[in-house]
Parts: C-alpha cells; structure tokens; sequence
C-alpha cells in the first residue's frame, strides 16, 4: 500500500517535471525574440533605497521613463539594487545602456571612484549619468569634472516658500474658511505655530524647511504676527507611527499646519491631522487626496519631468550639449510647485465670505509665485550650499 | 558507516530547507509568469559561473564567513551571542574613524591599524556581556541583543553630528583616506580581505577542529556542569569565546568598511544586517566551518544574485528575499527536528527502509 503511493507521487512527480521542462522551451522563445530588437535607444533607472514604489520620489521617475517607452520606443529597465550599487551602475552600462538615471545619494564612486578605481563617469566616457539634488560632479575651481555627467536640482526651496505662506494665509483666516463643526483648529496667538518633520538633517531636507520657514516669516511680518516654528530633522523615512506621535506633540502644543518631508512617515502625519482634525503638508508627488481636507497642499518635485525631457534629449541626440551641466527646476517648470489646491478647495464653506476669501488667498499666492521667479523674492536653497541666517526671520520663533 | 550517515544526514538537514524553498520561489516565479529555471540559471549564471560574477560573490562572502564564525563559536557552547550585528557595526565605526583621520600614512600600517581597531572595539563589546555572564550569570542572550540597539542607535548619533560629512547629502562620515582602502584586484571586486578572511577562516577551522578549546566548547555546549565538574574553567572559557566571536565580527566589519563601504551609512550593515545573516549562515551550515563556508558562499551568491535577477531577469528581485525568508522557515523545521526526532524517525525509517531495498536489488 505505501510503496504504491510512493511509486503513484514519484510518477506526479515526472510529469511536473516534464511539463515544467516543456514550458522553459516556450519562454525562453519569447526571450529571445524579445532580444532581437537591440537596435533601440537603451535608458535604464536606478533606484534609490526608498525602492520603486514610494508613492513619491522613485515611482514618479519610472512614470516619466514608461512614458518615454511608450511614446518613443525605447528599451527601458528600472532596478532596485540591494547589496552592489556600483556595480549596478557598472553593469549597465556594460550592457549598452547610454542614459542611466541614478536616483541614489551615493556619489562616490560615480565621481571620485573608491577600493582603487576610476570613476565610473570616466570608466564609461559613451554613458551619460544622471544625478538628482546635489551637484558632485565640480573640480576644485567650480568646473564640471565629467562631461557625462548631468546634475538635476529642484528649486523645492521656492515651492516650500509658497506652502509656509499659504499655512500662515490660511491659519490666519481659519475662521472664515472652514466649517468650525469639521475642524479643531487652535485659535488666537497659541494657534499661531506650525510644525517641520524631517527625514534626516541634511541639506537636502533643510532645502524645504528654510524655504517652509521664510515663507512663515515674509506673511507673518506683513500682517505683523509672530509664529512658533517647531521642528526635527531625525524621523526617517518610513516609520509611520513616529510620524503620527510627533505630529501629535506639535499639534496639541498649538500647531495647526505640520509640514513633512520623510517620505512614508508623512502618511502618519496626515492621518494624524485628521484624527485631530488639523492640517498638515505632503511633499514630492501630489498626495492631496490620501486624506482629503486634512492635506492643504503638496510640495510637488516631479521627477519625471527631467527623465522625460532628457530621455528626449538622447533621442533628439542634443544630450551631449547638455553634458556636465546642472540642471535647475525652478517654479513653473511643472518639476516643482504646489498643487492646484482642488481638494482642499473642497473643504473651504460655500458661502460667499469664505469662496472670496479663497479666491484672494489664492491670487495671493501666485502673485508670491512671480514674485520669486522675477528674483524680487529670494529664498535661500540649501542644496547649493546656502545657510540661513536665523537672525531674518524676524517673525518666527524657533523653541529649543 | 554510521559517519557516513550521520553526514549525510546533516547535508540532508541543511540542504532540504535550501531546496524546499527555491522549490516554492519557482512556484511564486510560475504565478508571475516567467520561467523559474532561466530566472534560477540567470542568477547562478552571474554569480558563480563566470570570472568576475565568483570573485564578487567570494567578496561579499567574506565578512558572511566571519560573522557565521562568530555566531557558530558561541552557539555550539550554547551561549548565545547574539550581539554580533552590533559588535560588527563598532568594528566598522572604529576602523572608518581611524581610516579617515589619520592622514597620509603608510598604506600597509594603516591598514593594519584600521583592522585592529575594527577587532579590539569589536572584543570591547563583547566583553561586556561575556563579564555579565561569567561572573554575574546575567542572560547573555539579552544582553547581547539590547547592545545592538544601543550601539546602532549611539553609532547614529555620532555618524549625524560630530563625525558628519557635512558635504554628503545624508547622514555619512566622511570617506576614508585611499591608504586605508583595499584595493581591488585583476578589475574584479575582490580585495586583499578575502584572502585575510580565508586565513583567518583556516585558523578558526584548527581551533573548532584540533585545538582543546574547541573540544571545550563541544564539552560545554553539550553540558555545562559536567564540564564544570570535570575541571574545565568554564568561566574564563565564556570570556574567551566572546572575545574571539567579537574579535571576528568586528574584523568583519573592519574588513567590509575598508573594501566595499568606505564610510559609515546608516544603511552600512544592510537589511537584516550582515550580523543577523551570519545567523543564518551558522544555522545552514551547522555550526561547521566548512559547512559556514559554503553557506556563506551560497548565501552571497544568493544577496549578488538577486541584483543579476532585477537587471537581466523580468522577475521582480524580491523574489530571492522571498526565498531567504523561506530558508530561515524551513530551517527553523530542522530545530523541531533535533528537539523532538520526529523527523529524524521518520528520515531513518525512509532511508534504512531504502538501503534494505538496495540490498536486495
């Protein structure tokens, strides 16, 4: 009895095997007929740690990349690297793909080589890389060090001016805007804080909190009120919960705008400010709608935009004049900005005090917008090496 | 005979969770859609089977042989250190600090000074626990374990403020000094720590195999009071075998800060941490240096793998995490395994119920 159930799984077993045996055949046809067409433009992305589906960052890039494919037939491939991002890098480029988007904030072995080695940016001339939010790639005097290598900078310094003045037009007026049953915002002068969750202390975040900060001070010191700027740049990047109890300290200390910029531990804020029916502000991709009401806007920095129009470039075979350049995404490129302000739109009460008052709000923060991009405002951008000096924000507080 | 089966029954018991768990990855591999044995063969293909895809599987292997080591020496006495990860990442602190601090040095003694840095700060932490237990039977196990935290969480707050690159747009040290850093070798990634890693690795094999400590261990492991009775100073053992599975975590973490990091990330030992994957490694090879060895090498070729899998394959790359977490379930079924034999029953059964139907034939 037990040896026939044997010989009975042994046999179940063969034809598993054989069916398996006679798929590879089929597949590995489809491979192959895939591979012929080699004669296509090869752009490859490389992701970072955050990895491809971050709602933000990562999956924006990969958006602008499909969008190349299909619109212009390019070979595409996304990575998510886990152990050899060098070598990533490296192979890749072996493997004839002339564009790599590098989304990683490691840049050393692109630029300055490591264990003994050349660059890669030297090591592979016919390859052009593309780098986000710094400018590694100078010499000593200020001059591109490769040619092959392009810098992509979003201005999110200006976009975080409009949102820190957006928070403080929109505080200010809170009584006339919202529906006072849906929401429990702090009001008089103990409501007059807004908090800054960061991801980690680096100038690439301090680019948004000095730009969130100025933009409190320049409306503050117009109506002549002072604002408590709370904030900590150690949250991470994906720990939610921390998300929401630090949010939480700053909202029931008076805050009613919390500002986030760490990637997923903003989903804990936000849904913090609903809990505590307050407001709070998303960054990267447009994230009004996760939690629609309690999000006033979004510090948009779509990625996809410079894989787009370089991925052009390649095609167009102009990327060569754009070589060693930086590449700067300022307001209006539709890189960086705020959102169009619709969901939160769909909050504000219907009668017509609170519809006009929008409507000035709103005129008044694109009247800012030009302001910054004619240069009659200047917000400081920590990415290229600015510091802010703490002694002109005249109106905003900052608690020890 | 009876070694024979007792080894092949030890292969058995690391290779059936290896197999069971490629054999249900291809299974996940079918549902996506693709073909796992081209998926299997494009990742073994690239990490062992050509020239430079072994030299980086064997380079990413080498602080994997080290840390398996360091567990498997405390493990087989049954102490449990289990504070390898953290003892690692001190290593690697000390080695990245000095390698970045001390200017324009001879390359040779610098690299030597780096790795005892790295070693010394490794047996520091492991001294603390091992004095614990020794003299005041606090629970290694736990002290181990909470140590992590606190040195990652102290190693943070130093990397962030006061040894901070303030150029790097995240929270790193400063790179080390290029007369600190392996070299690589032949335009492949291999450096001079693997072949110090294989050194070390033979001298870590005399003393499980040839040595009296190691026989100690053995003896301790199996039984703690008869050792004590029989005279052994069990004490000081304790203390010995921490220092020597610090020494050898921090030596790893030495060794991976100067030939592949160079500089201290928050992210520098990975997820789950090299440490943490020495564990497994120990456990897939027995607590046997050969068996480390191999599965150290398996396991690198399994983490190298993966990104050959996310660049040539269509099959998303966290599918080898898929199988590592696999590996770790079905190894945790070998333990019931040695605990309550009911496996073991039954492999016997089916194995001299088998070599009784050879006879015959």
């Amino acid at each position: 009895m037990k040896k026939s159930t044997k010989k009975l799984m042994a046999l179940v077993l063969a034809c598993l095997l054989t069916v398996a045996f006679s798929m590879t055949g089929c597949s590995s046809k489809d491979t192959s007929s895939g591979s012929s067409t080699a004669s296509k433009e090869k752009i490859a992305l490389v992701c970072s740690a955050a990895g491809a589906n971050d709602n933000g960052y990562n999956q924006a890039a990969i958006k602008g990349l499909n969008q190349l494919k299909t619109e212009k037939g390019v070979d595409t491939k996304v990575v998510e690297t886990t152990t050899d991002y060098p070598g990533t890098l490296k192979t890749l480029a072996d493997a004839g793909y002339k564009l790599i988007y590098s989304l990683e904030y490691d840049f050393t072995a692109l630029i300055d080589g490591v264990g003994g080695e050349k660059p890669l940016a030297e090591q592979y001339p016919d390859t052009t890389f593309v780098v986000f939010n710094a400018n590694p790639n100078l010499k000593e005097d200020n001059t591109a060090k490769f040619k092959n290598v392009i810098s992509v900078m979003f201005n999110v310094n200006e976009a975080s001016f409009l949102a820190g003045a957006l928070s403080v037009k929109v505080n200010e007026n809170a009584s006339v805007l919202f529906d006072s049953s849906k929401y429990s915002l702090t009001t008089g002068d103990a409501g007059r804080a807004v908090g800054f969750i960061g991801g980690t202390q680096s100038s690439g975040i301090e680019v948004f909190s000095y730009g969130y900060a100025e933009g409190i001070n320049y409306v503050a010191k117009e109506l002549g009120v002072n604002y408590t700027y709370y904030s900590t740049y150690n949250a991470g990047f994906s720990d939610s919960a921390t998300g929401g109890t630090t949010a939480g300290t700053y909202y029931s200390e008076g805050a009613n705008v919390v500002y986030t910029v760490a990637g997923s531990v903003g989903d804990g804020v936000d849904a913090k400010a609903k809990e505590v029916k307050k407001l709070s502000i998303e960054v990267d991709a447009n994230k009004d709608s996760a939690q629609p009401g309690y999000i006033l806007t979004s510090v948009l920095k779509n990625t996809n935009v410079p894989v787009y129009a370089l991925g052009t470039a390649l095609i167009d075979g102009t990327l060569a004049s754009k070589g060693g350049t930086v590449i700067n995404y300022s307001l209006g490129s539709e890189a960086t900005g705020i959102t169009d302000l619709s969901t939160i739109a769909a909050a504000i009460k219907s009668d017509s005090a609170a519809q006009a008052k929008w409507t000035e709000i709103k005129n008044y923060i694109t009247d800012l917008s030009s302001k910054i991009g004619s240069g009659t405002i200047k917000v400081t951008n920590a990415q290229i090496g600015e510091t802010l000096d703490i002694a002109t924000l005249s109106n905003v507080k900052l608690p020890k | 005979m009876n070694k024979v089966r007792k080894l092949g029954l030890s292969l058995l018991n690391s290779l059936l969770p290896v197999l069971c768990a490629f054999a249900i990855g291809a299974v996940i591999i079918l549902i996506i859609g693709q073909n796992p044995l081209t998926t299997y063969w494009i990742m073994i293909k690239n990490t062992l089977f050509t020239w430079k895809g072994f030299m980086k599987t064997l380079h990413y292997a080498s602080p994997l042989i080290l840390t398996g080591l360091a567990i498997a020496i405390t493990f087989k006495a049954n102490i449990f250190n289990m504070g390898v990860e953290g003892q690692l990442l001190g290593g690697a602190f000390a080695s990245c600090i000095i390698g970045f601090s001390l200017k324009s040095m001879n390359p040779t003694a610098h690299v030597i000074i780096c790795l005892l840095s790295g070693i010394i700060v490794g047996m520091l932490f492991a001294l603390v626990p091992a004095i614990l237990k020794a003299y005041f039977h606090v629970n290694e196990m736990v002290v181990t374990l909470m140590l992590n935290y606190a040195i990652a969480k102290i190693l943070q707050v130093l990397a962030s403020t006061v040894f901070r690159d303030k150029a790097a747009g995240y929270v790193a040290t400063s790179p080390i000094e290029s007369s600190a850093m392996f070299n690589r070798i032949g335009g492949t990634s291999i450096t001079l720590f693997f072949p110090i890693t294989i050194v070390v690795f033979i001298a870590m094999y005399f003393v499980f195999k040839k040595s009296r400590l190691g026989y100690e261990i053995t003896a301790i492991g199996r039984n703690t009071e008869f050792a004590e009775a029989s005279g052994m100073n069990v004490r000081r053992k304790i203390i010995y075998m921490m220092l020597i599975s610090g020494a050898l975590s921090g030596l790893a973490g030495a060794g991976f800060m100067m030939s592949e990091k160079f500089k201290y990330t928050l992210d520098f030992s990975g997820s789950p941490g090299l440490g943490w994957d020495g564990m497994l490694i120990a456990l897939l090879g027995g607590h046997d240096p050969i068996g480390i060895l191999i599965a150290a090498v398996f396991y690198s070729a399994l983490k190298t793998g993966s990104d050959s899998i996310g660049i040539f394959a269509n099959v998303p790359k966290e599918i080898v995490a898929v199988i590592q977490g696999l590996m770790i379930l079905f190894l945790s079924i070998r333990f019931i395994d040695q605990r309550t034999k009911v496996f073991e029953n039954f492999k016997t059964r089916f194995i001299s119920k088998k070599a009784q139907t050879e006879e015959v034939q």
